[in-house]
């Protein structure tokens, strides 16, 4: 990465992308933020602490989260919603030429189309870790550690 | 309905098991019934796997209906279960989900000891301070123990009951039920824990016990499974009752799908949606764990646990109820303590399939919620169940309701005795 790269900006850029392409609704572009064989887990930090590797969710390639996109936009039943991220607290761990490695906060809000009601869904951190791939920046691993390990209802769209 | 007494259930449900009044799944009175009727009464309760407590002093804390309680591995190895409250003035004594006691239970409050078979040990400042204060000298010691549950096992998993006359676990579960415990856990082999995950559901506890006896809806519902042939109704498979109506297994066999076209031609919404195929199948991909070519096998034990073998995925689903329109749904991935990395791996991600964010499990708690939302507005109206005819028995089709009905007969002739 070149001399006059900042780290905090670049992954503040990537996060805010990632976080809008979900929050609007173009669910498509998510896998595409991730390598070919990128790995997406959604887990409770309880269960990280315990060595427990089963979560919510777990992606270990780029076809996997395809297909619950495919899934969410034609095959699951559920009721119409939205999120809202908000994410703080960015924390550059590492930063070398090609490889950082990034944590942060995030609070997601889900709407609920039917109701109308807002519920704070989620909250916990990012895991990050993000690789250089041509003039992109991707992720080669975006852990999601929830603070709780209990979802309501349950968890359609990724975090 | 003759000659039953009143019960707050019978006050509503008059008919027989082919309708179930609304109320039941909203009703204040009859959901506290529920917790001494069906939880405090002669039925086995699951409260945990053997494996989240491998040595003397671990502790794990759950709920036998709403009633907290600890499930412990005492200094023998034996396994006891004991209400989580303190004889005292009743506050929880474990307050984390799990960790390791000492050789003693200490309550927090007024550090009131038990020992690890419930008894009580010792009370703080018993004897007052300079002579002063204290317990009464004729205090009993003997009558303030922690309530003990009777505890069995099987396969690995825990159970116990609060009432003195329910039947040995064996004979409570049946003959055919313990079998298919004992084939999905290879009696024997050392279970692990993969994974712990909660789903908070808005619905009745019983909504959700329904959704796992009721065979007709997975290939209509889950579209996931049916459009990546994982279960469609046309599969060769069937369901399994006790003879009571106690307790419920489905089975199925991905290989061995009729071949009439029968799901084409119905044109049913789960093939109507065209995706072409997974980007990666390693998701669905599986190794044939089981002799017996059974792919898919859900058990539904009385009141509130499920057993799951979606292909390699096994899970315990157990239903905690949190008022009549709350429960959460306790999700305990298990795989064996000899599993290769590949088939841990394997379990891992056909976990996507089930849980909280599951591409089949999911719609089970949605369609709960969406009962729910209708209860209140129509509480004297019923559900109608005739599908597969009006009986309660095993059957060779999935193309019927008979377990369900089979937990209601159950369920009433609990709550009206």
């Amino acid at each position: 990465m070149s001399d006059d790269f900042d780290p905090l900006r670049a992954f503040e850029e990537l996060n805010a992308r990632y976080c809008h392409s979900i929050d609007e609704d173009r669910l498509e572009e998510w896998p595409l933020y991730f390598t070919e064989t990128g790995r997406y887990e959604i887990i409770a930090r309880e269960s990280r602490k315990q060595g427990l590797p089963i979560g919510a969710m777990y992606c270990d390639s780029r076809g996997m989260m395809q297909d619950r996109v495919t899934s969410v936009r034609r095959v699951l039943v559920f009721e119409p919603h939205t999120y809202r991220h908000t994410v703080s607290a960015t924390l550059i761990k590492e930063a070398t030429p090609g490889r950082l490695l990034v944590q942060s906060s995030f609070v997601v809000l889900r709407i609920s189309e039917i109701s109308g009601d807002t519920i704070i869904f989620a909250s916990g951190s990012y895991d990050d870790e993000i690789v250089r791939h041509g003039t992109e920046l991707l992720f080669a691993r975006r852990i999601v550690l929830l603070d709780a390990n209990k979802l309501h209802t349950g968890l359609v769209i990724p975090l | 309905v003759k000659n039953v007494p009143f019960s707050p259930l019978n006050n509503v449900w008059d008919g027989d098991f082919t309708r179930v009044p609304y109320a039941v799944y909203d009703d204040r009175d009859i959901y506290e019934q529920e917790q001494k009727t069906i939880f405090k009464g002669p039925v086995w309760n699951f409260v945990g796997l053997e494996c989240e407590i491998p040595s003397p002093g671990d502790y794990a804390t759950n709920w036998v209906g709403e009633t907290p309680v600890i499930m412990l591995r005492d200094e023998k190895g034996e396994i006891a279960v004991l209400v989580n409250r303190c004889s005292h003035k009743g506050s929880m004594i474990c307050y984390k989900p799990q960790g390791k006691t000492g050789r003693l239970l200490t309550c927090p409050y007024h550090n009131w000891t038990f020992r690890l078979d419930g008894t009580l040990n010792g009370i703080a400042f018993q004897r007052g301070v300079a002579g002063k204060g204290g317990m009464p000298e004729d205090f009993d010691m003997t009558r303030h123990n922690l309530t003990r549950l009777r505890v069995e096992t099987i396969s690995g998993a825990v159970f116990a009951t609060f009432h003195p006359e329910t039947r040995p676990l064996a004979d409570y579960l049946g003959p055919r039920h313990v079998g298919q415990i004992r084939r999905i856990f290879r009696d024997g082999k050392d279970m692990v824990l993969l994974g712990k995950c909660v789903q908070s559901m808005d619905c009745n506890w019983k909504l959700y016990i329904e959704n796992s006896r009721d065979t007709y809806h997975p290939s209509l519902l889950h579209s996931f499974a049916t459009r990546f042939r994982i279960n469609r109704l046309t599969m060769d498979g069937g369901l399994i009752q006790d003879d009571a109506g106690y307790h419920h297994t489905m089975w199925s066999k991905q290989q061995g799908e009729a071949e009439d076209g029968s799901y084409d031609a119905g044109k049913l919404r789960t093939t109507s949606t065209e995706v072409a195929g997974l980007a990666d199948p390693n998701i669905t991909r599986g190794w044939r764990e089981f002799e017996d070519g059974i792919t898919a096998m859900i058990l539904s034990l009385f009141p509130n646990t499920g057993i799951q073998q979606g292909q390699n995925s096994l899970a315990f689903r157990h239903t905690i109820p949190r008022g009549p329109g709350k429960c959460d749904l306790v999700w305990r991935f298990v795989g064996f303590t000899d599993d290769t990395e590949e088939q841990r791996l394997t379990r891992i991600r056909q976990s996507n399939m089930f849980g909280p964010g599951g591409l089949i499990s999911y719609e089970d708690g949605a369609v709960g919620e969406w009962i729910q939302k209708n209860v209140a507005g129509d509480r004297e109206a019923d559900t109608v169940m005739e599908m597969g005819g009006r009986e309660v028995g095993s059957s060779p089709s999935r193309v019927t309701e008979t377990s369900v009905r089979g937990f209601w007969r159950t369920y009433r002739d609990l709550m009206s005795a």
